[in-house]
């Protein structure tokens, strides 16, 4: 990863270089490199978010809010049970 | 197995979350699971969520780190691992099926829906239940190196196996690694086992790696086996050196286990898949090894009735399996009831001529008898008739140990009389053994043979003839002796 942020700098450095040749200011060009970077680095090293941070342990971590959501889903949807005519040994 | 209520498939544990209980909760959960965490509403949170990312890809969620580090070849093996693909299954059944292409469509269909819901995954052995035992969390996601027995093995290998390893069946004791060794599952059935070979497989006991007897059980060597707590019982036994690669280790071992027998899917009025199968049965059957390879030479294995039948999928399509009289019903099985001493190896007359225990066509129904010509034991006469060469072959089979004549030892087994009944025979000679059993010590220490009932060669005289001939000649003697006394008298005084 340190490789890849290097290598993104060095990128950056040399944009930077051609974009002042041509004028365009220099606050703009760090801060469309940074943007690049930034967008670069979330979509190819994602795990940056663990479980424990999630909004999905809130609910899955508590026995009482679990039981009131499945009671809740269990009463608006049909049962699905095993047929009847389902006779000996599986 | 106690079924879970709903909200335990689903809670997590907060241990999980703990890099140093599990690495595996510092990943976020929509990164396998999908979902939308910052969505308002349940509803939206679940939208696309995927119960099992391992299943039936495992590349993308247990691959992404496992095809590089710690296990590079499990994830990679995933696609070709049979508790996944379940291959033979289908195979086999393409075995009996119509060769009409329309037909083989329809059948795919009706096998997805009541056939190839039985598989597992990555996650369904290390994360849940298997789904088709209706899912849940073990452990609440904390993943189990070692899938548990009783919710991960035998939840789906229970009507059979499970039942066998425990005991559960009425009046058949529990595997003998069970009962009395505690050996799981895994003891046998190691984790390389379970990830696969790597390669597809028509028939699941072609798996190279799959459990062996003999990985742990060695024949006797010089080196003692038993030192070593990994390893099981030597076969010290002469009987393994006479029926190796020719019968496998269950004929002798195993005890009666389960058959089942026809089965028909179908789905009800209300569209729910269903199916019948005939009452099952307990029940021992040897049969031929159809297809003998080097890896599988022996010629008489246990084998086992699968719940098959030409009408299978009758519901779905007419004539489905039009193949099915040309492929055996009964088949090759490692029944999981393993003991030292059963029926069958009490003597060696308890198998040999014992016909009850051999598969013949009249253990099958009449459109079975094709399917498993090649099972069929053919007929072979009673051990007495195939002994008839003897003076009293009843006599020799039940009085004499087989093995006297059978001796691995020897190139052939003894088929001259005066091998054994000559004063410099083979018995009279080499026959030693412990003290007590052997035939060359001639102070008659052998009764213990004799109390059995066993022939030993000139102990089994009737010695009311040896007292009355004694007696004749001591009177002889006497007789002489008095007729000489009497003569001496009377000529003196005459």
């Amino acid at each position: 990863m340190t490789c890849a942020i290097k290598y993104f700098v060095m990128i950056g450095c040399e944009m930077s270089q051609s974009w002042s040749t041509s004028g365009a200011g220099s606050g703009l060009k760090y801060f469309v490199v940074f943007i690049a970077i930034f967008t670069f680095l979330s979509f190819n090293f994602p795990i940056v978010l663990n479980a424990q941070d999630s909004s999905c342990v809130t609910c899955h971590t508590s026995t009482k809010k679990l039981l009131e959501k499945l009671r809740a889903l269990e009463a608006s949807k049909p049962k699905v049970t095993k047929s009847a005519e389902s006779a000996g040994e599986g | 197995m106690a079924p879970l209520e709903p909200y335990e498939k689903v809670l997590v544990d907060t241990d999980f979350l703990d890099e140093d209980e599990d690495v595996h909760g510092q990943v976020s959960c929509e990164r396998c699971h999908g979902g939308n965490p910052d969505a308002e509403t349940m509803e939206a949170a679940h939208e696309g969520v995927i119960k099992d990312p391992t299943y039936p890809d495992a590349t993308k969620s247990c691959g992404e780190c496992h095809m590089d580090e710690g296990h590079p070849d499990i994830a990679e093996k995933n696609s070709t691992n049979l508790h996944v693909s379940l291959s033979p299954f289908r195979k086999k059944i393409f075995l009996r099926a119509n060769p009409d292409p329309e037909v083989r469509k329809t059948i795919t269909g009706a096998m997805g829906t009541h056939c190839m819901e039985c598989h597992s995954s990555c996650g369904q052995c290390h994360v849940s239940r298997p789904q088709s035992v209706e899912g849940g969390l073990i452990e609440g996601h904390l993943f189990q190196k070692t899938p548990p027995a009783d919710t991960n093995c035998t939840s789906c290998h229970g009507s059979r196996v499970g039942k066998e390893f425990h005991g559960e069946n009425k009046g058949v004791p529990a595997d003998v690694h069970h009962l009395k060794h505690r050996m799981a599952c895994k003891a046998c059935h190691t984790g390389d086992e379970m990830h696969g070979s790597g390669m597809d497989h028509f028939d699941r006991y072609e798996v190279a790696n799959r459990a062996r007897c003999e990985s742990c059980h060695e024949f006797a060597t010089s080196e003692e086996p038993e030192e070593n707590e990994k390893k099981g019982k030597s076969l010290k036994h002469p009987s393994h050196i006479i029926h190796k690669d020719t019968v496998s280790c269950q004929v002798c071992h195993a005890v009666s286990y389960k058959n089942c027998f026809n089965c028909h899917v179908g789905k009800d009025k209300a569209g729910v898949a269903y199916f019948k199968t005939d009452p099952s049965a307990m029940d021992f059957k040897i049969g031929m090894n159809p297809k003998t390879t080097e890896d599988r030479p022996e010629k008489y294995v246990t084998v086992r009735h699968i719940p098959v039948s030409d009408k299978l999928f009758d519901f779905y399509v007419k004539d489905a399996l039009t193949n099915a009289a040309n492929v055996p019903t009964w088949k090759f099985a490692t029944p999981h009831n393993i003991q030292l001493k059963t029926p069958q190896n009490e003597t060696c007359l308890s198998c040999h001529g014992n016909n009850k225990l051999f598969l013949t066509n009249k253990d099958v129904k009449s459109w079975e008898i094709q399917a498993n010509k090649d099972v069929f034991v053919p007929f072979k006469p009673a051990p007495h008739v195939r002994h008839n060469w003897l003076e009293q072959p009843k006599f020799h089979l039940t009085r004499m140990d087989c093995l006297i004549c059978h001796d691995p030892a020897l190139a052939e087994p003894v088929k001259d009389c005066a091998q054994c009944h000559a004063t410099d025979s083979m018995l009279m000679t080499k026959a030693e053994g412990p003290p007590e059993y052997s035939l060359m010590n001639w102070n008659f220490t052998n009764k213990e043979l004799i109390k059995d009932g066993k022939y030993v060669v000139g102990s089994n005289r009737i010695p009311a003839l040896d007292i009355i001939g004694m007696l004749i000649i001591l009177l002889t003697f006497l007789g002489c002796a008095t007729h000489g006394a009497l003569r001496f008298i009377s000529r003196r005084r005459k």
